[in-house]
C-alpha cells in the first residue's frame, strides 16, 4: 500500500510537470486562436484541447467535392462557395499573419528556451559528468574491486571447480572402477550363476535320473516284496489258521477233559438229560461265573454242571493271550453219552 | 473255507463235538470270535461219588460214648457207593459252624460237599447235636438241623444226620436209619446156636431177637417194620412165625405137614404169601393173618418157592423148576397162570422187587457162579451185580438203593451189601459167628 502511494506520488509528480509544459504550449496558443475553448474551464484536458485543433485544420485543409444540383441550387451554392472561399482567405491572411506572430515569438521562446536548454544541458552534463566521473570512478573502484573478487572468486570457483573436477574425476574413476569391479563381479556373478545354474541342471538331471533309477528300482523291489509279503501272509495265515485251529482245538479239548474229569454225573438220573452253562474266565483260566443257560430240567444234574465247571477251576488256558480274545466267555453242554 | 473244514476235520478227529456259531467260522477274526459263543460239549463224567468231607464234630462236655458222629456218617456215606469221602488228614482246616468255613480249603480238595458239627453234652445224659451240611463251590448252607439225644441214640442220630445228607445230595432217601434182620449161627456143629437179630444197616447195634439150638431161616419185615415173620426148625420141623420185635410176642402161622418156608408179606401187611408142600409139591400159597385163610396160588407138578409181593400188591413172583432149572415167574396175586420172567443163565431164584417196582433182585447163575442178580422189569434182563461164588439171600434197601445179601468169606457166611448199580460193594463186620439170610427193614423211626 505503501509502495502504491509513493508510485502514485511519483505519477503526480511527472504529470504535474507536463502539464507545466503544455500549459505554457496552450498558452500561446490561446493568444493567437481567439475562439475559446471549454479547456479554459479546466487544466486538466489540454491534449484533448489540441487534437480538435487539429481535427478541424484537417476537415478545412481538404473539403469534399460536392456535385451541383440544379442552377438555382447551384448558383446559391456557388455564391456561398464564393463566399467561404471570401472568408477562407480572409481568414487564411489572418491566420497566417497570426501564425507569423505567433512563429516569431515561438521564435523567441523557443532561443530563450533552447539558452535555458542550452544551459540547463551544460549544468547538467557537467553535473552529469561529474557524476559519471564518480560514477566511473566508483565504477572503477568497483569494477576493479569486483574484477578483484571476482578473480579471487574466479580463483577459488576455479579452485573449486578444480577441486571439484578432481572429485569428480576421482569419483568418476572410483566410479568407474568400481563399476568396472561391479561389471567385473556381475560378470564373474553371472559366470558362476551360470555354471552353478549349469552345474546345478546338470546335478537335477542326474539327481533326476537317479531318482528315476532309484523310483523304477523301488518299484521293482516294492513289486517283489509286495509279491513276496503276500507269499508270506497267505503262508502266515494258512500257518496262523493251521496252528488257531490246532491251539483252539488242544485248548477245547483240554478244557473239556478238565471240566469232564470234574464232572461227577449225578447217579440215577435220567438219560437225555442236557444242561449248558454259560462261562466266564480269567486270564489265569479262573472260572469267573457259571451260571445254568439251559436247564436240563433236573436241578441235580444242573448243579453238578455248574460244580463241575467250578471244580475244574482254573481251566487249563493257554499262555498266549490271544487266544483267551476268542474263549474268555464259552458255553458247556453237558450232554451225556448214553450208551 | 479251508478253515471250515479244516476246524471241523481237525474238531471231529477229538474226542469232543465243538459246536460253533457259522458266524464264528466265516473267519479267524477275533471280533466275529468275540461275538459268538462258544460252545463245548462235554459228554462223560466221573463214575464216582460225590466228594464229601466230613469234619470231626467237636464235642462239648464230656463224651459219654465212642460214637463218634462224623465217623458213622462218613461211613454210611462210603457204603452207600454214592460219596467218597475225602481223607481227613488232607484237611486244612476243621471247621464246626458255617461261619469258620474256609470255602478255599475245600475247594482245592475238590470236595462238592461239608459236613461240620458239634456235639453239646447239654447234661442229664443228654446231648445236643448240631450240623451243617455245606455246598462248597456254590458257597452255602444246603441244610443244618439240631437234635438233643441221650448218649445211646447217638448212633440212630448218626445216621438220621446220614440220610438227611443222602436225601439233600442224591435226591433220594437215605436207608441208614434202617435196620437188617440176619440169622447168626455161633458154635460149632452140632452144637449150633441159632440167633435172630437186628443190627443197624452198617451191622452195628446187634440186638437178638429170638435164639434157638435149631435152624432158623428166612426172617420177613412186615411193611411197618414192627414185625418179623419167619421159619424156625425149633420143633426139629419147619413152622413159620410172625414175631412182634417190641413185645418179642410171637404167633405160629404155618404149621402145615411137609415143608413151611419162605415167607413175604403183602405190601398192606395183611397177608403172607409162604411155600406150602401139604399138597404134595411145593407151592406158592397166601396166607390171611386176621382170618388166617389160606389160598393156593400155583399149581405145577415141578417146585414153586420163594414168593415175593410185588410192590403194588397185584401179583407175585416166585422161583420154579417147571422149566428144568430155576427161573423166576410173576403169578397174579388171586393166582392164575404164572408168567417166566428170567431168561438169562440156568438159574435164577430167590427174587424180591425194589420198593419201586422196578428191579427185582435175586441169585443167578450164568456160568460164573451165584451171584446177586438184578432184574430189570424194563429190560427184562438179568445183570450180575456181585462177582462171589456163592452169594445168597438178596434183599433191596427201602430206598431200592442198596442190597444186603450173604456170601461166603474166610471159610464162613458173612453179609454183604452192594449198589443198585453193582459198583460198591461192602462187607459188614460182625463180632463172630456166621451170617446169613440178611433182610433189609422197611423205614421205621421207631426202630
Amino acid at each position: 500500500m505503501v509502495g502504491r502511494r509513493h508510485r502514485i506520488g511519483l505519477l503526480s509528480k511527472s504529470v504535474l510537470f507536463t502539464f507545466l509544459i503544455h500549459g505554457i504550449l496552450v498558452g500561446a496558443l490561446f493568444f493567437s486562436w481567439p475562439e475559446s475553448t471549454p479547456a479554459k474551464r479546466g487544466v486538466v484536458k489540454p491534449i484533448q484541447a489540441s487534437i480538435v485543433v487539429e481535427k478541424k485544420i484537417e476537415s478545412v485543409v481538404e473539403p469534399k467535392a460536392v456535385e451541383p444540383d440544379d442552377d438555382d441550387k447551384l448558383k446559391e451554392l456557388e455564391e456561398l462557395r464564393i463566399q467561404r472561399e471570401q472568408e477562407k482567405k480572409e481568414k487564411k491572411a489572418l491566420a497566417l499573419k497570426k501564425k507569423q506572430e505567433e512563429e516569431k515569438l515561438q521564435k523567441e521562446e523557443q532561443k530563450k528556451k533552447e539558452l535555458e536548454e542550452a544551459r540547463k544541458k551544460l549544468e547538467e552534463k557537467k553535473k552529469k559528468e561529474e557524476q559519471q566521473r564518480k560514477e566511473q570512478e566508483s565504477k572503477k573502484r568497483q569494477e576493479s574491486e569486483r574484477k578483484k573478487k571476482e578473480e579471487e572468486r574466479k580463483k577459488l570457483e576455479e579452485e573449486k571447480q578444480r577441486k571439484l573436477e578432481e572429485e569428480r574425476k576421482r569419483k568418476k574413476a572410483e566410479e568407474e572402477k568400481r563399476k568396472k569391479e561391479e561389471a567385473e563381479r556381475k560378470r564373474k556373478e553371472a559366470e558362476r550363476k551360470k555354471k552353478e545354474e549349469a552345474e546345478r541342471k546338470k546335478k537335477e538331471a542326474e539327481k533326476r535320473k537317479a531318482e528315476e533309477k532309484r523310483r523304477k528300482e523301488q518299484a521293482l523291489r516294492d513289486k517283489l516284496e509286495k509279491e513276496r509279503r503276500a507269499q508270506e501272509l497267505a503262508e502266515e495265515r494258512g500257518r496262523t489258521q493251521a496252528e488257531a485251529v490246532t491251539a483252539m482245538t488242544a485248548l477245547i479239548d483240554r478244557i473239556a477233559t478238565a471240566v469232564e474229569s470234574n464232572w461227577r454225573r449225578p447217579q440215577g438220573s435220567q438219560s437225555g438229560l442236557v444242561a449248558v452253562i454259560r462261562v466266564k474266565v480269567a486270564p489265569t483260566g479262573d472260572v469267573q461265573s457259571a451260571r445254568v443257560v439251559r436247564s436240563s430240567g433236573d436241578p441235580r444234574f444242573d448243579q453238578s454242571a455248574e460244580v463241575a465247571v467250578k471244580k475244574a477251576s482254573p481251566l487249563p488256558f493257554p499262555s498266549e493271550r490271544k487266544y483267551y480274545e476268542f474263549i474268555n466267555e464259552f458255553d458247556l453242554k453237558f450232554n451225556p453219552d448214553d450208551f | 473255507m479251508n478253515l471250515i473244514s479244516n476246524l471241523t476235520r481237525m474238531i471231529s478227529r477229538a474226542r469232543f463235538r465243538l459246536i460253533l456259531v457259522s458266524a464264528m467260522l466265516i473267519g479267524f477274526m477275533p471280533m466275529q470270535w468275540a461275538h459268538a459263543v462258544l460252545t463245548i460239549e462235554v459228554n462223560k463224567g466221573v463214575e464216582a461219588g460225590i466228594p464229601i468231607a466230613v469234619v470231626p464234630f467237636s464235642f462239648e462236655g464230656v463224651a459219654a460214648t465212642g460214637d463218634r458222629p462224623a465217623d458213622i456218617i462218613e461211613s454210611n456215606l462210603a457204603s452207600s457207593g454214592r460219596f467218597e469221602p475225602v481223607f481227613r488228614g488232607d484237611f486244612i482246616s476243621t471247621p464246626h459252624d458255617l461261619n469258620s468255613v474256609q470255602f478255599k480249603d475245600w475247594r482245592l480238595l475238590k470236595t462238592e460237599a461239608l459236613v461240620v458239627g458239634r456235639v453239646i453234652n447239654v447234661g442229664n445224659n443228654r446231648y445236643e447235636v448240631r450240623f451243617r451240611l455245606i455246598d462248597v463251590f456254590r458257597e452255602k448252607q444246603l441244610v443244618g438241623q439240631k437234635f438233643v439225644v441221650p448218649a445211646n441214640r447217638l448212633r440212630k442220630v448218626s445216621h438220621q444226620i446220614s440220610d438227611i445228607i443222602y436225601k439233600e445230595l442224591t435226591g433220594i432217601p437215605g436207608a441208614f436209619d434202617t435196620k437188617i434182620a440176619y440169622i447168626t449161627v455161633k458154635g460149632q456143629s452140632p452144637k449150633n446156636r441159632y440167633l435172630l437179630q437186628i443190627a443197624d444197616s452198617d451191622g452195628f447195634g446187634a440186638k437178638t431177637v429170638l435164639e434157638s439150638t435149631e435152624p432158623i431161616l428166612s426172617p420177613a419185615w412186615s411193611p411197618d417194620g414192627s414185625k418179623l415173620a419167619y421159619v424156625s426148625f425149633e420143633k426139629k420141623r419147619s413152622m413159620i412165625f410172625v414175631q412182634d420185635i417190641w413185645t418179642g410176642e410171637r404167633k405160629r402161622v404155618s404149621d402145615s405137614a411137609g415143608i413151611n418156608s419162605a415167607p413175604s408179606w403183602s405190601p398192606d401187611g395183611t397177608r403172607l404169601t409162604m411155600t406150602l408142600s401139604k399138597d404134595g409139591n411145593p407151592e406158592i400159597y397166601v396166607y390171611q393173618i386176621a382170618t388166617e385163610r389160606l389160598q393156593r396160588i400155583t399149581r405145577h407138578t415141578s417146585i414153586d418157592t420163594e414168593p415175593s409181593w410185588a410192590p403194588n400188591g397185584n401179583s407175585i413172583i416166585f422161583t420154579s423148576g417147571r422149566s428144568g432149572a430155576p427161573q423166576i415167574y410173576r403169578v397174579a396175586a388171586s393166582g392164575g397162570q404164572a408168567q417166566r420172567l428170567t431168561f438169562n443163565g440156568n438159574y435164577n431164584a430167590g427174587a424180591s422187587y425194589s420198593n419201586d417196582g422196578k428191579n427185582i433182585v435175586l441169585i443167578t447163575n450164568q456160568g460164573n457162579g451165584f451171584r446177586v442178580g438184578l432184574y430189570s422189569t424194563e429190560d427184562r434182563t438179568v445183570t450180575e451185580l456181585t462177582s462171589g461164588r456163592q452169594d445168597e439171600s438178596p434183599s433191596f434197601a427201602p430206598n431200592g438203593e442198596m442190597i444186603m445179601y450173604a456170601t461166603q468169606k474166610g471159610g464162613r457166611s458173612v453179609l454183604a451189601a452192594v449198589s443198585v448199580d453193582g459198583k460198591i460193594q461192602q462187607t459188614l463186620r460182625f463180632q463172630n459167628g456166621s451170617v446169613r439170610e440178611p433182610a433189609w427193614s422197611p423205614y421205621n423211626r421207631k426202630l
